[in-house]
């Protein structure tokens, strides 16, 4: 970003997920204003800035703090594994305590902050700061009755701050009906960022929104973001654009019977599938199918199941005729076990992230993600679901999940579905009903991108040694004995989409 | 005049005081003015008085705490109080102080 005379200057903040929504860093040389609510990680945010200016990018940075004296500073940041203690001691990091008690300070006429000026000019000069943190600058004003001297005197600090060049952030407490309390939206015209701590059913989200970024694009949307040991990462961790590339290979469904309902015979690598169902419909077996089918291919494969256990996991497929354990033993297979209402959905998918890029599959699988779906709004799961899916492309990591839905007439699709299906490539559909005082499992493919499939509804039935898919029963037009030559039909033409 | 201070003091204890100015702006003058008025109208020969200019000693202004300007600090008596503005108001300093004004 940093090319050009009349392109902005940015100055990347070294938090992940930020740099690539705001394209590039805030502005550079100019206050950013970060704003949220008690408690909603304004000080991480800020000093996670600094540390990283020191670490990544050999810029010093001041930091002035309203609230929080430097000793404390220096503990409460030791967690996320910042070092302030040794930065300050190399003269990269200055720690400046500013705080002001009304009890002990009495007001006799006019004044101005000058003194913080001075002291703000010979900290950054005394170690030459390209990054400053104001940390929480409106705290002056419960210290103090007159709030107009403030006020001009903030304005004029935001100014001066400017002339000098130096890249800050400034914190500030949301208020009730602004922003911040005292209004610092108003000086800060550069760029706004707004955080926000949620408790929704009883799970806390954190968000991120960039209110306002005076000449740059930026992303709008509310962004989820963490903190966790490494300090606040911000979804998405991956680009928002749709570059990946494609491949072309085709990989089995792990089911020889099912690979031949596919005129490819089987996904494409590096798609995503969605397989869904009633409960009982074994979607679980065709999960553990396509996993293993992965294995044998030598091909690492990550299982996040969210309602079982990978021990029991393993012992059920065994009872089908499964057998995960020798590629768990030999860690070709991770079964990664978590329930669903542990955290929050983005927690859920930053571990999702960690992983992948931990392990470094070729298969990913989800069982179910509909339990993800239930602790998030719509919106939500749709905006996580496509950056789960953007970096499983991007790593072109094959995935597959499966869903729970309830039964339903056979052109009924649930939110759920709706939510997913248009983000996945190939969707095949489990169903388990009644005919004639008889529980018939049937499966049939309801879409499958750049690929011709089977039309046809099979019976299959679950047996000890597996899946058994049934030759056609539905007397179809051009149905036949064998399966491989069904006809194909165009994506668009599948029949049961609402 | 006649009273060479108005101020409890134990035995030979003077009021020490330090006015944090910045450089020759118009408020840091006024508070130099003020203070040095009411020093010597009611603590004359019971104060020290020092005058220290920040945009000089910056580090001064760090160590010190300043953060506002003109500050003016009473380091003794204790305990340590400090007023900040031009000191034009008079009657809060003297309180602030413990001066009774005569007037």
């Amino acid at each position: 970003m940093k090319q050009g005379n009349n392109i902005l200057l940015k100055t990347p903040t070294g938090v992940d997920g930020l740099d690539e929504i705001t394209g590039g860093g805030v502005p550079h040389g100019r206050p950013t204003l970060i704003c949220g609510s008690a408690g909603s990680g304004k000080t991480i945010l800020a000093i996670q800035f600094l540390v990283k200016g020191i670490t990544e990018y050999n810029e010093p940075g001041v930091f002035m703090s309203f609230e929080e004296s430097a000793i404390d500073l220096i503990q409460n940041v030791r967690s996320l594994g910042f070092d302030l203690e040794k930065s300050i001691a190399q003269k990269q990091l200055k720690i400046d305590y500013i705080r002001v008690e009304r009890s002990e300070i009495q007001e006799t006429g006019e004044y101005d902050l000058e003194g913080l000026f001075i002291r703000l000019n010979h900290a950054i000069d005394s170690i030459g700061a390209k990054r400053v943190v104001l940390d929480t600058i409106e705290s002056l004003f419960s210290g103090l009755n007159n709030t107009a001297i403030l006020r001009s005197e903030i304005r004029r600090l935001f100014q001066w701050l400017r002339q000098k060049g130096v890249s800050t952030i400034i914190t500030g407490e949301r208020g009730e009906t602004s922003l911040t309390r005292q209004g610092l939206e108003e000086y800060v015209s550069d760029c706004v960022i707004l955080l926000d701590f949620r408790v929704i059913d009883q799970i806390a989200t954190r968000r991120l929104r960039i209110v306002k970024y005076r000449g740059s694009t930026h992303g709008t949307n509310e962004y989820p973001f963490l903190i966790d040991e490494n300090g606040v990462s911000v979804l998405p961790i991956t680009s928002l654009k749709l570059t990946h590339t494609t491949s072309a290979e085709i990989i089995s469904t792990g089911l020889p019977a099912l690979n031949k309902l596919f005129n490819g015979g089987g996904y494409y690598r590096g798609t995503c599938t969605l397989i869904t169902g009633s409960t009982g419909t074994a979607k679980t077996i065709l999960a553990a199918y396509f996993a293993l089918g992965s294995c044998r291919r030598k091909e690492k494969v990550l299982y996040f199941s969210f309602e079982e256990s990978p021990d029991q996991l393993v012992r059920n497929m065994a009872s089908v005729g499964l057998n995960l354990k020798p590629y768990v033993k030999s860690k070709l297979l991770l079964i990664h076990s978590s329930r669903p209402s542990l955290h929050g959905l983005e927690m859920h998918l930053l571990s999702l992230h960690k992983y992948i890029l931990e392990f470094k599959p070729q298969t990913v699988i989800i069982d179910p993600i509909s339990s993800l779906i239930t602790i998030g709004s719509r919106g939500e799961v749709r905006a996580m679901l496509a950056r789960l899916m953007d970096t499983l492309k991007m790593h072109q990591i094959s995935a597959l999940f499966t869903s729970l839905t309830h039964e339903q007439p056979i052109n009924y699709t649930t939110l759920t579905e709706e939510v997913i299906s248009s983000l996945v490539d190939t969707w095949v559909k489990l169903r388990n009903e009644e005919r004639k005082k008889v529980r018939v499992r049937s499966l049939y493919i309801e879409k499958s991108r750049g690929m011709g499939h089977s039309s046809e509804i099979r019976d299959f039935i679950v047996t000890d040694e597996g899946i058994r898919i049934k030759n056609a029963i539905m007397p179809t037009k051009q149905s036949k004995n064998t399966s491989e030559q069904n006809q194909a039909v165009p994506e668009n033409g599948s029949n049961y989409k609402s | 005049m006649e009273n060479k201070s108005n101020i409890e003091l134990a035995n030979g204890e003077k009021v020490s005081l330090q006015l944090y100015i910045t450089g020759m702006s118009d408020i840091s003058q006024r508070a130099i003015q003020n203070i040095t008025r009411l020093c010597y109208r009611y603590l004359d020969g019971h104060f020290d008085l020092e005058i220290i200019d920040i945009y000089k000693n910056p580090s001064v202004a760090e160590e010190q705490k300043i953060i506002f300007s003109p500050s003016l600090i009473r380091q003794l008596p204790l305990p340590k109080r400090t007023f900040i503005g031009d000191l034009s108001d008079t009657v809060k300093i003297a309180l602030g102080l413990g001066i009774t004004l005569n007037e």
